[in-house]
């Protein structure tokens, strides 16, 4: 599934994360991540991420994620109500 | 028995994730009033996984699901099959809504109907008996006011005779008896008052709006010491005259019989969990 429109879940409380969903013409899914604990985690929320993506379905997206400390499935949650708010 | 219930917004990620090491005997994630119109279905795949991941040790975990006339009121209700929800809180409850619950909740879990209006009063002895699963009645003031058309005061007294009508169902029905929020988070004082007046009445226990109030509802319906010690000495007295075939005997000056002797009793039970040495 291809992302055609903006959409957007989450907060920016502690423990939230702020997911936002763009179409991205080069076809691809690219990540993009902001995040208190960027050096820590980095790597392993933005696998999360596409893991999450993929398993939805998602093949094309602009994903920007501005992390405040969310737990795994707090991230996964905010990922899939972005998609629902896509569809 | 539990004496407090913490409503915890599912919109809220911060807050599901401390509710596990909040002090409150149960937990009401809240998917309607504490959530916003456009956050209902996120709050609703939020607590999902949360539920799936979190672990909520020994506290009872509660849904409040949207009203039975909501666009919202089903996928609620599903999500409450989860295992790890022990119950449901139904708002506005009445007959009506009741019946949908019922409908769309197979297998029915233990339910607590939220009485906030005024036909909801009015049906408290069916309600009461309309399930096995129907196993507490929470008071609503909030709403019942509003329902009313009336100012909701700190008082209380707009909603007095809802108050009595709910724990007098309860007790005549053997269901759990919840007291309605006391909404202004900073007034401990004003809230230990209303717990005990509310305890008085002979309810169980206290809905709490935030996490801070918790700990004086567990405060305000703990066991005077003073009263334990004269339980106690009731207890003992009954049943060492009881083997003597009386029943009915003055002690420091106060009759004592059989009711008083079971009130003492089950003070002495309350003392007794609560940790006391009797």
């Amino acid at each position: 599934m291809i992302i055609t429109k903006t959409s957007q879940a989450g907060t920016l409380e502690s423990n939230d994360i702020v997911v936002k969903l763009m179409p991205n013409p080069e076809g691809t899914i690219q990540i993009n991540l902001q995040s208190v604990v960027f050096k820590q985690f980095g790597k392993q929320i933005k696998a999360l991420a596409l893991q999450t993506l993929e398993n939805h379905g998602i093949t094309s997206c602009i994903c920007d994620l501005d992390d405040k400390g969310a737990l795994d499935y707090v991230i996964q949650a905010r990922i899939e109500s972005a998609i629902q708010r896509n569809l | 028995m539990n004496r407090s219930y913490l409503f915890i917004p599912a919109s809220n990620a911060g807050m599901i994730l401390s509710s596990m090491i909040l002090e409150t005997d149960a937990i009401i994630f809240d998917l309607e009033d504490g959530v916003a119109l456009n956050q209902k279905e996120a709050a609703r795949t939020l607590l999902r996984n949360g539920l799936d991941t979190l672990d909520f040790l020994d506290k009872d975990i509660y849904v409040r699901v949207n009203a039975a006339d909501t666009v919202f009121f089903k996928e609620d209700v599903l999500l409450c099959q989860h295992p790890k929800v022990h119950g449901i809180v139904l708002p506005k409850a009445d007959m009506t809504s009741f019946l949908s619950l019922t409908k769309t909740l197979q297998p029915m879990k233990p339910t607590i109907l939220l009485i906030e209006s005024a036909l909801g009063v009015v049906q408290l002895p069916q309600l009461c008996q309309a399930s096995p699963h129907v196993i507490g009645l929470l008071l609503g003031g909030e709403d019942l006011s509003a329902d009313f058309g009336v100012e909701r005061t700190k008082e209380g007294h707009e909603i007095d005779l809802a108050r009595k009508l709910v724990v007098l169902h309860a007790k005549a029905f053997n269901l759990i008896a919840i007291d309605t929020p006391y909404v202004d988070i900073e007034d401990h004082q004003g809230l230990k008052k209303e717990v005990r007046y509310a305890a008085s009445l002979g309810y169980d226990a206290k809905v709490a709006i935030n996490p801070r109030q918790v700990e004086s509802i567990h405060q305000a319906l703990q066991v005077d010491p003073k009263k334990i010690e004269e339980a106690l000495s009731i207890v003992n007295a009954f049943e060492m005259n009881i083997t003597q075939g009386i029943g009915v005997f003055n002690l420091n000056g106060k009759m004592i019989d059989e009711p008083i002797y079971r009130k003492a009793k089950q003070v002495v039970i309350k003392a007794k969990k609560e940790g006391h040495q009797t």
